[in-house]
């Protein structure tokens, strides 16, 4: 009998073959550097995870949604990744992120990006970017309150090429009646290095 | 590379590196910085100090063989190792080391699940096993027995149990070291040796009879640094028919005495799984009068906190029950804690909880209506079911997260005796001493025991920028519980000196004994130097390394 937890370890295996078919990246240069990240993770309890995870579906990525606990997830990762390394991306609380770092350590990924929405006593949003130059230039566009698109959008894809890293500090305005809450955005991606698949 | 073993040079270190990577794989040595600090303690209170303790290379062996070329490898190049099961172990240390510039032993690749018998009830499982690994294995299966789990159920069966760690479901169970039945350890010179009926060639009753024959050694394994334990058998609760709870309130401050002796009772007879009790005059927590009533300093006006209760028509006490085993069972045993109650405190109030047949189903289990998921404790793990929803409680910080949340796991963990006049002296000593501290007032009049199985008291600190005058409060704490016969039950490597100072019986009979034993079965101290309070000769002067004022 084939369990609930079966079918979803199952789907996240035929949705990531799909995903490698979608064709175009959102950015013209660098075409061929750029890999879709076949997975968006947001915490549903926040609409600018929403926005952002609605951004990543248009340029192609599966949504994977939580209600906060990260058990569910959790799970599904764990037994996807032990099959395949994978990047993923996402929009969730540091909480969420703590626990799926660690388990990406586990199976021979690494945090390549992460970036913190932090709302402003002033009512914008300051962001906190940290990753590789090319990201944080294409991150680093017009900041109007739909920033949350534009992260979910370039989230979307990841390049495996070695780039120098850096960061960036931006400030938003807020989403309408967004949760004034801390979020943070997010890129897990294999380690280019020695094959750690089995480390668990 | 970043730090050294102590008393090792860096030829010898690298020398130990390479036979280490010649033993059991090139892939399975860790060096490169990325790779250590991965074993770094995300809620030290040393992160980031010179104190911190730090990993000088990890090795992840994958069989019994792999850690005797190890130990044998480190013997030869008196290299302290540290090992670890997954390394969940946060609040108390993750996979960090008594010792700085220890090897990291990890032991996630020995994840074999070996045997689970639901007719005999037991599982054998290597250090690597989680409990999600060990649950997706029964229930591919269809197995019949239930896992006692941790809170945070990413980590391991073997590694909680070898932390004293607990659960939630029935009391022989829920402590976990209690409920492993049959160890295999390696030794510090490199044999293999089993415990129990597991020392007894042939015998198929290792994780049915825990003892065997003459002195049992299982017992130095929990919080000890006496070999390194490479499987574990334990005892598993059959799947029960049945699930109920019920819920009993009490209408004056002074009942919970009478609550406590009665659900002893119904505890030690194996009637209840484990409890949950709060105060539900924490309602009024948003009256600055009520605040100051239950935080004054030298202990709470009785009268004064019944009239608060009366007034706003709220009980004083309530205590959640779980109820597993047959239908009919379960309900009796129900009635009669309903009877004992209304016999014995007038007042008493019966609220009807689920009762629901077991498996729960997806729907039962998600529906956020159900009683047993209104408290705190009543998740999925009362029900045996892995979950990491207990996470978001707790925050976080990491490397990649420094940000985290604005709590994290500086916990203090005293026992106390399992009565209402305990409680209450112990509400009293420590919201004084918090209040002396200068620390907010983690505990109040209304604070409650967490857990029975093992008698903690829990508070749970903030992460205050100033990490040092924390571990300095932290360390006056235990001084203060060890002052009225209370000892902290489990720490992080950071506090083990301190709290192991205080079971100081007979000018520290207990630690001596450990210490002889630990110079003659590891006269190189290879095996985690200092874990639980017990250092080997070569490296007793770390002792109090953390510092030891108080």
């Amino acid at each position: 009998m084939i369990t609930r937890r079966e079918v979803i370890g199952s789907g996240l295996a035929v949705s990531m073959l799909a995903r490698t078919s979608v064709a175009s990246v959102s950015s013209a240069d660098s075409q061929a550097n750029w890999l879709p990240v076949p997975y968006f993770v947001a915490d549903e309890r926040f609409g600018a995870a929403h926005e952002a995870s609605h951004a990543a579906a248009g340029s192609g990525a599966a949504i994977m949604t939580f209600p906060g606990d990260v058990t569910a997830l959790y799970e599904s990762l764990d037994l996807a990744w032990r099959s395949a390394r994978f990047a993923v991306s996402g929009m969730t609380t540091t909480a969420a992120l703590f626990v799926l770092e660690r388990l990406a350590w586990e199976r021979g990924l690494r945090t390549a990006y992460r970036g913190v929405h932090r709302p402003t006593s002033e009512g914008s949003m300051r962001h906190e970017l940290a990753g590789s130059s090319e990201l944080l230039r294409r991150l680093a566009g017009e900041h109007d309150s739909h920033w949350a698109s534009r992260v979910g959008r370039e989230l979307a894809w990841w390049s495996p090429a070695k780039a120098s890293g850096g960061e960036a500090t931006l400030l938003s305005q807020m989403l309408p009646c967004a949760h004034r809450a801390t979020l943070v955005s997010w890129l897990l991606t294999p380690k280019d290095d020695r094959a750690r698949t089995a480390r668990k | 590379m970043a730090v050294l073993p102590p008393n090792v040079s860096a030829e010898n270190f690298a020398s130990a590196v390479r036979e280490l990577a010649g033993a059991i794989g090139d892939d399975w040595v860790f060096t490169s910085e990325e790779d250590v600090a991965l074993y770094r303690d995300p809620y030290s209170l040393m992160r980031d100090t010179e104190r911190e303790s730090l990993a000088s290379a990890a090795v992840a062996p994958s069989s019994v063989e792999e850690v005797q070329q190890v130990v044998r490898i480190a013997n030869k190049y008196k290299t302290p190792l540290y090992p670890i099961s997954t390394g969940k172990n946060y609040a108390y240390g993750g996979a960090s080391a008594n010792l700085s510039g220890s090897v990291i032993v990890d032991l996630k690749r020995m994840n074999r699940v070996l045997k689970v018998d639901d007719e005999r009830n037991f599982a054998l499982v290597e250090p690597g096993v989680s409990y999600f690994d060990l649950y997706r294995y029964i229930q591919e299966r269809g197995l019949k027995v239930w896992i006692d789990c941790a809170d945070v159920t990413w980590g391991g069966l073997v590694g909680n149990a070898l932390d004293r760690g607990m659960g939630y479901t029935m009391p022989f169970y829920r402590d976990h070291a209690n409920a492993a039945c049959g160890v295999e350890v390696v030794l510090a010179n490199g044999e293999v040796m089993r415990t129990g009926m597991g020392a007894l060639p042939n015998a198929d009753t290792w994780q049915e009879y825990k003892h065997g024959f003459g002195p049992d050694p299982s017992g130095l394994f929990p919080q000890g640094n006496f070999g390194i334990v490479t499987k574990m058998g334990f005892r598993l609760m059959p799947q029960p028919e049945h699930y109920r709870t019920g819920l009993i309130r009490v209408p004056k401050r002074r009942d919970l005495i009478q609550a406590i002796k009665i659900v002893n009772y119904l505890s030690d007879s194996h009637m209840i799984g484990e409890v949950f009790y709060e105060s539900p005059l924490r309602a009024l927590l948003g009256d600055a009068g009520f605040r100051a009533a239950v935080n004054r300093r030298g202990g709470a006006d009785e009268a004064e906190l019944d009239r608060y209760a009366a007034d706003n028509g709220l009980s004083s006490w309530q205590v959640e029950l779980q109820f597993y085993g047959p239908e009919a069972t379960c309900l009796a045993n129900w009635e009669y804690a309903k009877e004992r109650f209304a016999r014995e405190i007038p007042g008493a109030a019966f609220v009807e909880g689920e009762s629901l047949k077991v498996p729960l189903t997806e729907e039962q289990l998600l529906n956020p209506t159900t009683s047993f998921r209104n408290g705190l404790w009543h998740r999925k793990v009362s029900q045996g079911i892995p979950e990491m929803s207990a996470w978001s409680l707790v925050g976080t910080r990491s490397p990649q997260n420094p940000e985290g949340q604005t709590v994290a796991h500086a916990g203090f963990f005293p026992v106390i005796p399992r009565s209402g006049e305990a409680v209450f002296k112990a509400q009293q000593v420590f919201g004084d001493a918090f209040a002396e501290l200068g620390l907010p007032p983690f505990n109040s009049a209304l604070s409650t025991p967490l857990v029975w199985a093992i008698f903690a008291y829990q508070m749970t600190f903030p992460l205050p920028d100033d990490n040092e005058r924390l571990h300095r409060a932290l360390v006056r704490l235990v001084n203060v519980a060890a002052e009225n016969g209370w000892g902290d039950y489990r720490t992080p490597p950071f506090h083990q000196d301190h709290v192991s100072d205080t079971y100081s019986f007979g000018n520290h009979a207990l630690r001596r004994f450990n210490e002889t034993l630990k110079d003659a079965i590891d006269p190189n101290g290879i095996l985690a130097p200092g874990r639980g309070g017990v250092w080997p000769s070569n490296y007793r002067q770390f002792r109090y390394e953390w510092g030891d004022e108080a």
